[in-house]
């Protein structure tokens, strides 16, 4: 009787276990978006684009080694525009936690929480995930070197070009985000190599 | 129907689905550039021949206007709208009022998202708005180049 009542939880034990994992499987996707969607190009002028490395290195007052802790969805930029639908259109944005691990330049600590600021993700109308090929998704772990700059006034950072974003790969080998005269250079070398420029003033 | 030979290197990805020997797009253009953004426009009307647009105050295909995102790391964003079947049914050409009102300037980048909306893609051709704070390009007009690239993607493309 008492085997008979083991055999007869499993069943209930498995279903327990496979909504859990569905429960987990869409929360995650929420989070993140729907990406069953193919991800849509968001393209953006930027605000600055350095003609060298030095230029974008001392346009920025922060300058830091980074890891991602988190990457969240932040609040969409609304522009009110009386022929969309509900009289406005949306921008979507991210909310990346970063933990500085050093601080070549500028007001920060090793061990601070920075907010990155990022245009990109998705919106309830428009399910579809779209970042800059310029400025794509970061993901949680990775490691960065940033050049930033202050959000306006929102106490957010954002980076100041793509030429402000180095992500490290493979024992700390620089990748920039954009491959171009300004980061061509730079590619494949190791960090020390970064840091000396940064630190060269 | 692809043209054999004719291959553009500067579309973007999605694109509306179009095609023929006129190229029609409503477009609706609210905001306080809306002047500058009728000079893009009408620039991208007058450079491609194939294309006409269609004004309008409705919701329809692309919609041109102006916000301030004091936050934002652009000056300009198209950001594009995709149906099921991948084509492109919506896109949004906006300018960043907090990036100023220099008139060239908001020409331009209003000219460079309006290019977009039809899928253009950034590029470095001279003088070309596709390539402002992109390819450090002054351009605040298109070119022949993006001409061309409207006439071999739209005329012949299904």
């Amino acid at each position: 009787m008492k085997k008979y009542t083991r055999r007869g939880l499993w069943p209930v034990v498995i279903a327990a276990l496979t909504l859990t994992l569905a429960g987990q499987l869409v929360a995650q996707r929420l989070e993140s978006g729907d990406h069953t969607h193919a991800e849509a190009h968001l393209d953006m002028a930027w605000r600055f684009r350095p003609k060298t490395f030095l230029e974008g290195r001392d346009r920025a007052p922060l300058s830091v080694l980074a890891e991602v802790l988190t990457v969240a969805r932040g609040d969409d930029l609304i522009s009110y525009v009386p022929n969309e639908p509900n009289g406005e259109a949306r921008l979507p944005t991210q909310r990346i936690t970063l933990n500085v691990l050093k601080v070549y330049r500028g007001t920060a600590a090793a061990g601070q929480r920075l907010t990155l600021f990022q245009s990109g993700g998705f919106t309830n109308d428009n399910p579809v995930p779209r970042f800059a090929l310029d400025n794509p998704r970061y993901q949680q772990g990775e490691r960065y070197v940033l050049l930033l700059e202050p959000a306006g006034q929102s106490g957010l950072f954002r980076i100041i070009a793509p030429e402000g974003r180095y992500h490290l790969v493979q024992g700390d080998i620089v990748t920039p985000i954009v491959d171009n005269a300004v980061t061509r250079d730079l590619r494949g070398k190791p960090l020390q190599h970064l840091e000396q420029l940064l630190g060269a003033r | 129907m692809a043209r054999p030979g004719v291959v553009s290197a500067h579309l973007a990805g999605s694109h509306f689905h179009k095609s023929g020997a006129e190229i029609h797009f409503g477009v609706s253009n609210f905001g306080i550039y809306a002047e500058r953004a009728e000079w893009a426009l009408n620039n991208h009307g007058f450079m491609i021949p194939l294309l006409h647009w269609d004004r309008t105050n409705a919701h329809t295909e692309i919609s041109v206007f102006d916000e301030s995102f004091p936050t934002a790391e652009g000056c300009g964003y198209h950001d594009p709208q995709n149906g099921a079947d991948g084509h492109r049914v919506h896109s949004h050409s906006v300018y960043n009022r907090d990036c100023g009102g220099n008139p060239d300037f908001v020409q331009g980048i209003y000219c460079q998202e309006i290019g977009h909306a039809w899928s253009q893609d950034h590029h470095n051709e001279q003088n070309s708005c596709m390539g402002l704070n992109y390819y450090n390009s002054d351009g605040w007009y298109i070119t022949d180049h993006d001409n061309q690239d409207f006439y071999h993607f739209y005329r012949w493309h299904q």
